[in-house]
């Protein structure tokens, strides 16, 4: 087993000539480089997908506290937007209208490992432009609409949702949820359509700045069952409640959104990584101290960075006996190893989500049972 | 925010303002709790104030205010006389043990639904909400205006209604009276007051209908604050 002390360091790794050709030709820190080239399978092609604006993909998620899914798409695209359905029945990828695009372009075909739905894999829009075509009027932004403003729908990554998805939330009045890191409210707001606003969730952010746009998104969505605390998610048992379902999004080094936010090629350094990893450990402590027995707790980040994902998830099985980790059905298999470490062979249970494979953020999930009550070993 | 049960005399304005807008079935089968907020505003700043006082007070749990935008200073001043507002929430049932979590200082209880202020009721785009949701497969029986398309983009980002894009409205609207905005889909896009009565409303060339809240207040203001 691997020790909580060898957890604690970041793993950096020597530069060579690809990585330097690579930095230099994407504008990122070698360092990163190094490091994706170790972790993340076809990094080159993940550099090349995430450089071009044109694979940013935007996906809503329908209200259904408002409205049904079928009815939002029947409305939106009879304003000229085109949706597409994914694997999530109330999700909905926005594509952009074909004539957005300067010219047309062959999307190359690619190998896309251990998707266990291939079935219902969402696909990817064809790419051909019909020069006959009319021009479409110029569309509104789609955060801009009245059926946004209305709380319709929440403009939210597949991948965000999914998380959610995995807590398997059941239609139950008496249900406790707890959300450890809640800004904006993407995922608070999803959970309390999933209980049908009914239960109740408590919505912790530490960050004064962001609590306004939770407050807005939880009034804009109609949700009722939500309490907001501005307080650290580590501080959460003072409450003095148990729950049945925690989710915690952890704060991160943001790896997996580089693409929508281009000046994180530079501005992390190893030392926030660091600092990320420390905090994500002591607050998935704490959110599985407050999990009931037979409880469920999802956690997530959008960094591919093992430090803030399996070493994390390794760190609570080392320190809680009861902690079992449970498959997820869609996304790439967790690492088991990593630079020198071996991490519990269910570490393959947890997801990753890769941009160039899966059209979505990267993005990296955990689900988690208490299986019985136990305090920290 | 100090969030608590509402007293003998609250209850009593919340019970009115339900039967007056034609709801009054849905009082008490869910939970209300009434919020004071905090008393200092500094105009000047929108969005979210965080007072130092309280900072120094209570390191974990901040107080704080959101100003909603304003479109002139007439409105701003009848938003900053309410001091002594209360702020009523609506809460999902299921919230038992309320009042335990209240002492923990929460920031948000449920779902806002309007302000009490000068013993009146002033409803939010929440209790517009609730109102239409329970008028559904029914005659609208309140104070409502359904506006055409082209008013309804401009209502969303707090412009008033001229005459002409009134399509119909309540038959028994008085002037100075607070009103639904809807659109052809009879979905609520704000809030307003009228300027005349309903015979009134679809003067042509002439604002008819001010608006007091819309559904793009809050995005509008950020957006500003994001250019700043």
């Amino acid at each position: 087993m691997i020790r909580d002390d060898d957890l604690n360091c970041p793993v950096l790794f020597p530069s060579n000539e690809q990585s330097r050709k690579l930095s230099k030709k994407y504008g990122y820190n070698e360092w990163m480089i190094s490091r994706f080239l170790n972790y993340i399978p076809d990094p080159e092609n993940l550099l090349d997908y995430i450089d071009n604006k044109e694979n940013l993909h935007t996906y809503i998620r329908t209200n259904t506290l408002k409205i049904n899914p079928t009815i939002l798409k029947k409305r939106l695209v009879s304003k000229g937007f085109q949706l597409k359905d994914t694997i999530l029945d109330e999700v909905f990828e926005v594509l952009i209208p074909l004539s957005h695009y300067p010219t047309t372009r062959n999307s190359t075909q690619k190998n896309i490992p251990e998707i266990e739905d291939d079935k219902n894999r969402h696909c990817k829009p064809s790419l051909k432009v019909n020069e006959e075509e009319p021009k479409p009027n110029k569309l509104p932004s789609i955060g801009s609409t009245i059926e946004y403003l209305r709380g319709y729908y929440y403009i939210q990554d597949l991948s965000s949702c999914v998380a959610v998805n995995e807590l398997d939330i059941p239609y139950a009045d008496d249900l406790v949820v707890l959300d450890m890191a809640a800004a904006p409210g993407g995922k608070t707001t999803y959970i309390a359509q999933k209980l049908h606003n009914s239960g109740m969730i408590i919505a912790c952010e530490s960050n004064p700045q962001r609590l306004s746009s939770l407050i807005f998104n939880l009034s804009r969505c109609f949700v009722k069952n939500t309490m907001v605390f501005n307080m650290k998610s580590e501080e959460v048992q003072k409450l003095g409640i148990g729950f049945d379902r925690v989710l915690l999004d952890a704060p991160c080094t943001c790896e997996g959104i580089i693409q929508k936010d281009i000046s994180r090629k530079k501005s992390r350094t190893l030392k926030d990584l660091e600092i990320c990893s420390d905090r994500q450990k002591k607050m998935i402590t704490a959110g599985f101290t407050v999990l009931k027995p037979g409880g469920l707790m999802v956690y997530s980040t959008c960094s591919f960075a093992p430090e803030e994902n399996e070493m994390v998830i390794q760190y609570l099985v080392n320190n809680f006996k009861g902690a079992r980790i449970e498959p997820i059905r869609f996304g790439s298999k967790g690492l088991t190893r990593f630079h020198k470490y071996e991490f519990i062979e269910q570490m393959n249970q947890t997801k990753r989500f890769y941009p160039h494979y899966h059209d979505t953020n990267g993005f990296f999930i955990a689900k988690i049972r208490k299986v019985f009550d136990t305090s920290a070993l | 925010m100090r969030y608590r049960l509402p007293n003998h005399v609250e209850e009593t304005i919340l019970k009115r303002s339900f039967s007056t807008w034609g709801i009054f079935e849905l009082y008490g089968k869910e939970k209300l709790i009434v919020a004071t907020p905090s008393p200092s505003i500094n105009p000047k700043k929108g969005g979210l104030q965080i007072k130092d006082q309280d900072v120094q007070n209570k390191p974990r749990f901040l107080d704080f205010k959101i100003l909603p935008k304003v479109n002139s200073k007439k409105k701003l001043q009848n938003h900053l006389n309410g001091s002594n507002q209360l702020k009523v929430y609506l809460c999902s049932p299921s919230f038992k043990n309320a009042n335990n979590f209240m002492e923990s200082s929460p920031i948000l209880m449920g779902l806002q639904i309007g302000i009490i202020s000068n013993k009146k009721f002033a409803p939010g785009l929440n209790f517009a909400e609730i109102i239409l949701n329970n008028h559904r497969n029914r005659s609208l029986e309140f104070p409502y205006v359904i506006i055409n398309e082209k008013a309804a983009n401009l209502v969303c980002f707090g412009r008033d209604i001229m005459g002409n894009s009134v399509i119909s409205c309540y038959k028994k609207i008085k002037d100075n009276q607070i009103v639904i905005i809807l659109n052809k889909d009879k979905e609520v896009l704000g809030i307003g007051r009228s300027r005349f009565s309903s015979e009134l409303l679809r003067r042509p060339n002439v604002i008819t209908v001010n608006t007091i809240e819309d559904i793009g207040t809050f995005y509008l203001q950020n957006e500003n604050m994001s250019t700043r």
